[in-house]
């Protein structure tokens, strides 16, 4: 620090007059935070005016497109399921092909049909997805083309028979 | 509520004159916008006092001071408010040596631009080191430095020509 740089911190402070504060600027200063508080208040009550007022706007539309969202999942838990498979239910499916013969009956017995099933369909429909037997049981099903199972199980292995047909 | 105002109130009562005056360097000699800075920021500090309380509240104080400062000084106008009192009156401690010093330096400062103006104040009437002065002034230390130099090269210049002492 310079002669100048030290004269100038004196200056600066030796300008300093004492004065204290006065009764109108506390008030003055009372009045601003009454004031500030008051806006913010405003503030907080517009902000949740306009939250619930989107709320209000987002809900409806929310519960409208709940039931379609609510099997959606159910359909995203079958579909990877059935991603999978398809890669191997196609190649199961033309060998069920010529398994139909064994018919309706393992429809039922699916689950039981790969323990104890037709030798080369159960087997691949449970090593293709052993955790999800279900899966596989509808392929099976859909391949054997049953008059009344194919209409919930054509939803799950829609891709499946069409693979099967162009295999054949 | 009844311990956070008295805390409050007891702070503004003993440091009022000397933020005051902080904000009267900082807009270089304006008392008027000075005195609306300093309640602005004195606001601010009252819903902040729970957290700012037990740090050091004069330096949050004084962030706020240098900001508003420095955002004020871009608006081009300042309102002006009719008052039946005449704030400007001259008081028994000002000696005329006093006023033309304290003119003398407001002038000076008021060729500073702001942010230069608020480096030199916080770093000479202040005192503080450059760290903290970056730190209020929310920009590098090398900022700071380089504002700090071109400021007092300025007053220098400035004050040469109608000496200091």
């Amino acid at each position: 620090m310079d002669d100048f740089e030290k004269e100038l911190a004196r200056i600066m402070r030796d300008t300093h007059d004492n004065s204290p504060l006065t009764d109108e600027q506390r008030d003055r200063l009372h009045t601003g935070v009454h004031r500030r508080r008051r806006v913010r208040a405003a503030w907080t009550a517009g902000t949740c005016v306009a939250a619930a007022a989107a709320l209000a706007a987002v809900l409806p539309s929310a519960f409208a497109a709940s039931p379609a969202g609510r099997t959606s999942p159910a359909g995203v838990v079958s579909t990877p399921a059935a991603t999978p498979t398809p890669v191997a239910t196609p190649t199961t499916m033309p060998t069920p092909a010529a398994t139909p013969t064994s018919g309706g009956g393992p429809v039922t017995t699916p689950t039981a049909t790969p323990s104890s099933g037709g030798g080369a369909m159960p087997t691949p429909a449970a090593s293709t997805t052993p955790s999800s037997g279900p899966v596989a049981t509808p392929t099976a099903t859909s391949a054997k083309g049953g008059g009344a199972m194919p209409t919930p199980v054509a939803s799950a292995t829609p891709g499946s028979v069409p693979q099967a047909t162009p295999s054949r | 509520m009844q311990a956070h105002r008295n805390g409050f109130d007891a702070f503004v009562g003993a440091r009022w004159s000397a933020l005051l005056h902080l904000a009267r360097l900082l807009t270089a000699g304006d008392a008027h916008r000075a005195e609306d800075l300093l309640q602005e920021a004195l606001v601010k500090l009252w819903f902040a006092w729970p957290k700012v309380a037990d740090e050091y509240p004069e330096a949050y104080v004084r962030r706020i001071l240098v900001r508003a400062a420095a955002r004020s000084a871009r608006r081009r106008w300042w309102g002006e408010r009719p008052t039946e009192v005449l704030p400007d009156h001259a008081t028994g401690h000002d000696t005329a040596e006093l006023v033309s010093e304290r003119a003398r330096l407001e002038a000076a400062l008021a060729t500073l631009p702001p942010r230069q103006r608020a480096a030199v104040v916080l770093r000479y009437y202040q005192d503080l080191p450059e760290a903290q002065v970056a730190e209020t002034m929310g920009c590098p230390v090398g900022t700071v430095r380089s504002l700090t130099s071109r400021g007092v090269a300025r007053l220098r210049t400035v004050l040469t020509c109608s000496p200091v002492s």
